[in-house]
C-alpha cells in the first residue's frame, strides 16, 4: 500500500515533468501529451482509480491534490490550445478529406415519383396500385378502346397470351377503384408500364407513369386545369405556363395534352423544346361516359377528370437528362448524381 | 397527313401565312407538327414561247430554238422531242440556279458552234417533278411571256404536315382540315361544284353492282368512262398531290389520289377491260383464297376479308389494295371508278392480318364517310373526263340498301357548362357547333344534327369537346377550387417503402431499377419457368424476371466494367411467376440489397478491405432494428448461393428471405468476378410484419454494473451460442452483452478462439450491489465452461 506522502511527492514530479514536456513539444508531439497525462491509462488517472483503496483521511489529502494536478494540467493544455499565439500550426493537416460516410442515393425516378405523389397528396389525391400483368379488359376494354380500334394502335402492347397483357398505362387502376368504390374516389395511380417500342434515346420498352383520377358530382374541365396549373407550378416552380391543346384519349373526352413552357428558353424556342418553346408534359381530359358505364357509375350525376405523366419525361426535363436509357442501366457514377 | 397550304386557299380564305395557321390550327386540336417548302428554290426561269425550232446540221437530236420572253428573242439548244414553234415552256437564262445542279449556274454553251444562251426546261430540271420526258409546257394562256416561272406559278408553296389522332378521321382531307380553318375564320369552306358532260348511254345499262356482303360494305358506288388516255397529270394536279407529299404517277391514278386526298373518300380505278361480265359482285373472302395485290405480291386471303370480284375473279381487295391483273396501264382506255364505304373494324382486321397499310385502309378503318361516296365520284369522273378526255357514261351505278342517317343529340347548355366549367351562352355554343357544320335547332334542350363525317361523335361529352376546343382550351377558367374534403391514405405499403427506402439509403446503398424485361436464357436461379412475352421487341428482353438476381447481377457487372469499385446497392421490385391455373400470374414485391468490392471507408488513414459477410448482415440487423422485427439468420443451402456460404432469415419461423454470397459460377455468367454478397427479402412480408407502432420502454432509473469476461473456446463454437447462454443464465440481470475481441493464434492454443464480452448488469427497481453482479458473472462463467468448455482467460 503507498504511503500519502510518497503519492503526493509523485503528483508534483508528474506535473513539473509534464510542463517540462509541454514547454518543449510542437503541436502533433503536444496531442500524445495530452492523453499520456490525462488519458485513460495516465499515471494521474491510475492514482485517483487508487483513491478508493486509501484510509479516509488520506483518500480526502491526495484526492484533493489529485484533482488539483489534474485541473492545472487540463487548464495548461487547454491554456495552450486555445492561445493563438502558442499555435504555430494546425495540429493536423485539415486538408485531407474527411472520413466518408457512406451515403446511398435514392434512384433520381423514386425520388422524382414520391415529389410527384406528394404534391398530389397535398392536393388530397391517395395512391391506388395494380397489377402490371392486366386483362385486355382493364387495360384497354373498359377504358373504351373497342377491339379493332385504331386507338390500339396508339400504345404499342407487350402481350403474354390472348387475354394477359403486360399494362401499357397505369389506367387499369382507374377502372379496378372504380368497380370497389363509389364516388367520391380521388386516386393517383402511380406504377410500372410497358410499351413494345424500339429502345432509343427517347423512349424505353419500360417507364413509370402515375395517372390521377376524380370524379365527383359536378367536377369540370376548369377544376382538372386548377389541379394542373397547381401542380406545374410546385414541381417546375412558380414561372412555369402551361398550354393545354385539344387531343384524344379514349377514356376522356375532351381530351387535353398539356405542355410547359420551355424550362431551358422561357418560351424563346431552343434545342430542348426544338425552337417550339413548348415542352409536353402530360396527357389528360375527362372521364368518358364508356368508361363511367363500364363501372355503373350514373353519368348524370357524376363526372371526373383524369390525367396521366411520364415520370422519366418530368425526370428528364427537370433535371437535364438526355437519354432515358440512362435510368436502367443503373450506372452508380449517374445514380450518385442526385 | 399532309397538306399544301395553297390547296387550302382553293376553300377557304386565309388570313394568315402558314405558321400563324399551323398555331392557330394546333390550338384548336388540328395539330401541325411540321411545315417545309414543296419544291425547291429556283431563280433566274422565266416564261418563253418557242417561236422558231430548226433541227441541227449534222445532230438529228438536237434542235436550235429560237425563244421569245416577249420583248427579245434569243436561241437555245434542246434535245427535248416535244419542242416545236407555239409551245411555251420554261426558259433558264445565263445566270439562272436550278435545284438539279445547285451548285452552279446555267452559263451559255456552244452546240456545235451554236450558242445556247441558256435552256430550255424539263419539269425534273426545275425540281417540279420526275417527268423529263420533255420541256415542261405551260398554259399559255394564264401566263405572261417573260415573267419569272417561280413567282408565275405561285411555287413557294409550303407543306403542313398534321399529326392527327386517330379520332379525327374527318381531318384526312383537305376539306377536312379547310373546314378546321373556316371554323377559325368564321366561314362554310367552299367545295367545287361538279359539272358532268355525260354520253346518252347509261351506266347501268354496262354496270350491275351486287354485293354479297353488306356488313362489311354498305355502300358501293361506281361509274364508267370509256376511251380515255392514260398519261401524264396535269401541271396543277401534280403540284397539288407534291404538295401533299404524294408521288404523280398518271392521270387516273393521280385523280383518284387527288379526290380521295381532297375529300376523305378513297377511290379506285380499274381496268374496265379486264372485267370479264359488266359485273360487280363485293363478297367475303373464300377459304384458301389468295390474291395477287398491284405491289405484285400474291397474299393469301384471312378470312372475313372483303373482295371486290368481276363476278368470277377478284380484282382488289375492298378499301385496302387493288389487284395486279385489273390495274390501270398505260395501254387502259376504258375505267370502272370505285367509290364505296366499308366497315371500319372489318377493314383494320384484314389490314392487320395481311401485315398491309395504305392510304386507302387508313380512312376507312378510322371511318370514312358513307354519305360523301356519290360527291367523290362525280368529282372525279368530272377530272376524268376534263384529265384523260373521254366519254363519261350517264349516271352513277349506287348500291346503297341502308343509307346512314346523321344522329341527333341533345344539347343541354347548362350541363355543358357545368362540366367545362365555363359561362357560354347557348347562341355561342350553336356558332361553335355551327362552325364545323353541325346542324342546331336551338331550345330548352338543343338539337344537334352530327354530320355523318363525323363518327367520332356520339354524345353529349364530345359535342363538349367540340365546343371546348373550338372556344379555346385556353379560355376554360383554371379552377382552384379545393373540391370536396376527402380523407387522404397513403398506402401503407408505399408509406413503409418511403421509410425503408431511406433507412436502406441512410446506410449507404444506392437504389437501382431495373427492367423487368430480361433474357429468358440467362436466369440466375430456376424460379419455374418463366412468363414469356408472345411479341418481344428482341429475345434478350422476351421475358419476365422470375428474381431480382440477375437485374443485380447485370448492374454489377455494369459497374465493375466501369471501374466503379466499391457497390452499394438495393432495389424494390417485382418478380413475376406463373400461378397454378393455366392463365394465372403473380407479382410478388421483393427487396434485395447487395455489396461488391471494396467496402467504403479507406482512405489515408484505412487500409481497403473487401465487402464480406459482416457489412451485409450488419445491415440486415439494422434495418430489422429499425423496423422492430426480431430476425433470424441461419444456414441454408439454396440457389444462387454457395454451398456453404448461404443461410435464411426467418421471422418468428416464417421464411422471409435468403442472404449469402451468390455463386461464383453464376455471378461468371454475368461477367462478374468478384464476390457479391445479397439478401432478398420479400417486401410485403416484411411491412406486415414491421407495421405496428414501437412502445415506450422507461428508461433505467438505476446503475449497472460492468464486467468483463474473456474466455477461450473451440473454433467450431458459434460466438452466438453462447450470447445465447450468457443471457439464458444472467437472466433480467444481463442489460447489454457485446463482443469486444476476438482472437487466435499464438499464446491461444491452435483449434481454439478467445473471446471477450463487455457485459452491463443492472436490475430493473433498485441499485445492483457488487455482490450480486458478481455472483451472476460466476454464474455465466460456470454455464459458458459446462456448456461449451469454456476457459476464463487470465
Ligand atoms: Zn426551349
Amino acid at each position: 500500500m503507498p504511503n500519502a506522502e510518497d503519492i503526493a511527492s509523485e503528483l508534483r514530479d508528474l506535473e513539473a515533468l509534464a510542463q517540462r514536456e509541454w514547454s518543449g513539444a510542437n503541436p502533433a508531439e503536444r496531442l500524445g501529451l495530452k492523453s499520456r497525462y490525462l488519458g485513460k491509462k495516465s499515471p494521474l488517472n491510475a492514482i485517483l482509480r487508487g483513491l478508493k483503496d486509501l484510509p479516509d483521511a488520506e483518500r480526502r489529502t491526495i484526492g484533493g491534490l489529485a484533482n488539483e494536478t489534474r485541473d492545472r494540467l487540463t487548464a495548461l493544455f487547454e491554456a495552450a490550445e486555445s492561445s493563438r499565439a502558442s499555435v504555430a500550426a494546425t495540429p493536423y493537416d485539415y486538408t485531407l478529406p474527411g472520413r466518408p460516410h457512406p451515403r446511398g442515393h435514392g434512384h433520381i425516378l423514386s425520388q422524382t415519383m414520391d415529389e410527384v405523389i406528394a404534391i398530389f397528396y397535398g392536393m388530397g389525391f391517395e395512391v391506388a396500385e395494380g397489377p402490371e400483368i392486366e386483362t385486355d379488359y382493364y387495360n384497354f376494354a373498359a377504358l373504351n378502346f373497342p377491339p379493332d380500334h385504331p386507338a390500339r394502335d396508339m400504345q404499342d402492347t407487350f402481350f403474354l397470351n390472348d387475354e394477359h397483357l403486360l399494362r401499357t398505362h397505369t389506367s387499369p387502376v382507374q377502372i379496378r377503384v372504380m368497380e370497389s368504390q363509389r364516388p367520391p374516389v380521388r386516386i393517383l395511380a402511380p406504377g410500372r408500364v410497358y410499351r413494345n417500342e424500339a429502345i432509343n434515346a427517347r423512349s424505353y420498352c419500360v417507364f413509370h407513369q402515375v395517372e390521377g383520377l376524380y370524379v365527383d358530382s359536378d367536377v369540370s374541365f376548369a377544376d382538372l386545369k386548377g389541379v394542373l396549373v397547381a401542380f406545374a407550378s410546385e414541381y417546375f416552380g412558380p414561372l412555369v405556363t402551361l398550354r393545354f391543346r385539344p387531343s384524344f384519349f379514349p377514356f376522356t373526352e375532351p381530351s387535353t395534352e398539356v405542355d410547359i413552357s420551355c424550362l431551358l428558353c422561357r418560351g424563346r424556342g431552343c434545342s430542348l423544346c426544338k425552337h417550339e418553346g413548348w415542352l409536353e408534359i402530360l396527357g389528360a381530359g375527362m372521364v368518358h361516359p364508356a368508361v363511367f358505364a363500364a363501372v355503373d357509375y350514373d353519368v348524370n350525376v357524376f363526372s371526373g377528370y383524369a390525367f396521366g405523366m411520364g415520370i422519366e419525361r418530368i425526370a428528364m426535363l427537370k433535371h437535364g437528362i438526355d437519354d432515358i436509357r440512362l435510368f436502367y442501366e443503373n450506372d452508380l457514377r449517374f445514380l450518385r448524381q442526385f | 397527313m399532309k397538306v399544301g397550304y395553297r390547296w387550302l386557299l382553293d376553300y377557304v380564305t386565309v388570313p394568315w401565312g402558314p405558321e400563324e395557321l399551323a398555331d392557330r390550327l394546333t390550338a384548336i386540336g388540328t395539330a401541325v407538327d411540321g411545315i417545309a417548302p414543296v419544291f425547291e428554290r429556283f431563280e433566274g426561269v422565266i416564261v418563253a414561247r418557242i417561236i422558231g425550232c430548226e433541227t441541227m446540221p449534222n445532230r438529228p437530236d438536237l434542235r436550235i430554238l429560237t425563244v421569245s420572253d416577249g420583248a427579245s428573242q434569243r436561241t437555245v439548244v434542246t434535245g427535248a422531242p416535244n419542242a416545236q414553234i407555239g409551245l411555251v415552256v420554261p426558259l433558264a437564262l445565263p445566270g439562272a440556279r436550278l435545284p438539279s445542279s445547285p451548285d452552279s449556274t446555267v452559263g451559255v454553251r456552244a452546240f456545235g458552234g451554236i450558242q445556247s444562251e441558256g435552256f430550255c426546261c424539263s419539269e425534273r430540271d426545275l425540281g417540279l417533278s420526275e417527268d423529263h420526258s420533255g420541256l415542261m409546257e405551260l398554259d399559255s394562256e394564264k401566263l405572261t411571256l417573260g415573267r419569272d416561272l417561280w413567282e408565275s406559278l405561285e411555287l413557294d408553296d409550303v407543306t403542313l404536315s398534321f399529326e392527327l389522332t386517330p379520332n379525327r378521321a374527318d381531318c384526312l382531307s383537305v376539306f377536312g382540315i379547310a373546314r378546321e380553318v373556316g371554323a377559325l375564320v368564321g366561314s362554310r369552306i367552299r367545295r367545287p361544284d361538279v359539272h358532268l358532260v355525260e354520253s346518252a348511254d347509261p351506266t347501268d345499262k354496262h354496270l350491275k353492282v351486287q354485293i354479297d356482303d353488306a356488313e362489311g360494305c354498305p355502300r358501293y358506288a361506281g361509274r364508267i368512262l370509256r376511251r380515255g388516255r392514260v398519261r401524264p397529270s396535269a401541271f396543277w394536279l401534280k403540284r397539288r398531290l407534291r404538295s401533299a407529299g404524294q408521288r404523280p404517277i398518271n392521270n387516273a391514278v393521280d385523280i383518284t389520289n387527288f379526290v380521295m386526298l381532297e375529300t376523305g373518300q378513297p377511290l379506285h380505278a380499274f381496268d374496265w377491260g379486264k372485267f370479264q361480265s359488266g359485273q360487280v359482285l363485293v363478297r367475303p373472302s373464300a377459304p384458301e383464297e389468295s390474291f395477287v395485290t398491284l405491289d405484285d405480291k400474291e397474299r393469301r386471303l384471312p378470312a372475313g376479308t372483303i373482295m371486290i370480284t368481276d363476278g368470277g375473279k377478284p380484282v382488289a381487295i375492298g378499301g385496302i389494295m387493288g389487284g395486279q391483273e385489273s390495274e390501270v396501264s398505260p395501254e387502259t382506255q376504258d375505267f370502272l371508278i370505285e367509290s364505296a364505304y366499308f366497315q371500319p373494324s372489318r377493314i383494320r382486321q384484314s389490314r392487320k392480318r395481311l401485315e398491309m397499310a395504305s392510304e386507302s385502309a387508313m380512312r376507312f378503318e378510322r371511318g370514312v364517310d358513307p354519305n360523301g361516296a356519290l360527291y367523290a365520284l362525280d368529282r372525279a369522273a368530272g377530272l376524268f373526263v376534263q384529265l384523260t378526255g373521254g366519254e363519261l357514261l350517264a349516271g352513277a351505278v349506287d348500291n346503297y340498301p341502308a343509307p346512314v342517317a346523321p344522329l341527333r343529340i341533345e344539347l343541354d347548355a347548362e350541363r355543358v357548362n357545368r362540366f367545362l366549367g365555363t359561362s357560354l351562352s347557348t347562341p355561342t355554343m350553336v356558332d361553335l357547333l355551327s362552325s364545323v357544320e353541325f346542324g342546331v335547332v336551338p331550345g330548352k334542350l338543343a338539337i344537334v344534327t352530327v354530320p355523318t363525317f363525323r363518327p367520332d361523335v356520339s354524345r353529349e361529352p364530345d359535342l363538349a369537346e367540340e365546343i371546348a376546343r373550338l372556344h379555346g382550351y385556353e379560355k376554360i377558367p383554371i379552377n382552384r377550387r379545393a373540391a370536396g374534403v376527402m380523407p387522404t391514405h397513403r398506402l401503407a405499403t408505399a408509406l413503409r417503402e418511403l421509410r425503408m427506402r431511406e433507412l436502406i439509403e441512410g446506410m449507404g446503398f444506392t437504389q437501382i431499377v431495373c427492367n423487368s424485361l430480361v433474357d429468358p436464357s440467362q436466369r440466375a436461379t430456376e424460379s419455374g419457368e418463366p412468363i414469356m412475352v408472345r411479341n418481344p421487341l428482341s429475345t434478350d428482353l422476351s421475358a419476365l424476371r422470375g428474381d431480382l438476381y440477375g437485374s443485380l447481377l447485370t448492374v454489377v457487372s455494369h459497374n465493375l466494367n466501369r471501374r466503379v469499385d466499391s457497390i452499394a446497392v438495393y432495389e424494390s421490385g417485382a418478380v413475376y411467376r406463373k400461378g397454378d391455373q393455366p392463365s394465372s400470374f403473380h407479382e410478388q414485391r421483393q427487396l434485395i440489397l447487395a455489396l461488391c468490392g471494396q467496402a467504403p471507408g479507406s482512405g489515408w488513414d484505412q487500409p481497403a478491405r473487401p465487402y464480406d459477410y459482416f457489412d451485409l448482415r450488419g445491415a440486415v440487423t439494422a434495418l430489422a432494428a429499425a423496423l422492430a422485427i426480431p430476425l433470424e439468420i441461419t444456414p441454408h443451402d439454396g440457389a444462387p448461393f454457395c454451398p456453404s456460404e448461404g443461410f435464411k432469415v426467418t421471422i418468428r419461423e416464417t421464411p422471409l428471405g435468403q442472404l449469402g454470397r451468390i455463386d461464383p459460377d453464376i455471378c461468371r455468367r454475368f461477367g462478374v468476378k468478384e464476390k457479391v454478397w445479397a439478401v432478398v427479402l420479400d417486401f410485403e412480408l416484411l411491412c406486415a410484419h414491421s407495421g405496428s407502432a414501437k412502445l415506450y420502454v422507461p428508461l433505467p432509473r438505476f446503475p449497472a454494473l460492468y464486467r468483463d469476461l474473456a474466455v477461450v473456446i473451440a473454433d467450431q463454437v458459434p460466438i452466438g451460442d453462447l450470447q445465447r447462454a450468457i443471457r439464458a443464465t444472467g437472466g433480467a440481470l444481463v442489460d447489454t452483452c457485446t463482443i469486444f475481441d476476438l482472437y487466435s493464434g499464438a499464446p491461444i492454443p491452435s483449434g481454439s478462439k478467445s473471446v471477450a464480452f463487455a457485459l452491463a448488469y443492472r436490475h430493473e427497481d433498485r441499485t445492483l450491489t457488487d455482490d450480486e453482479a458478481d455472483r451472476a458473472h460466476a454464474a455465466i462463467v460456470s454455464a459458458l465452461s459446462s456448456q461449451f468448455g469454456a476457459r476464463l482467460r487470465e
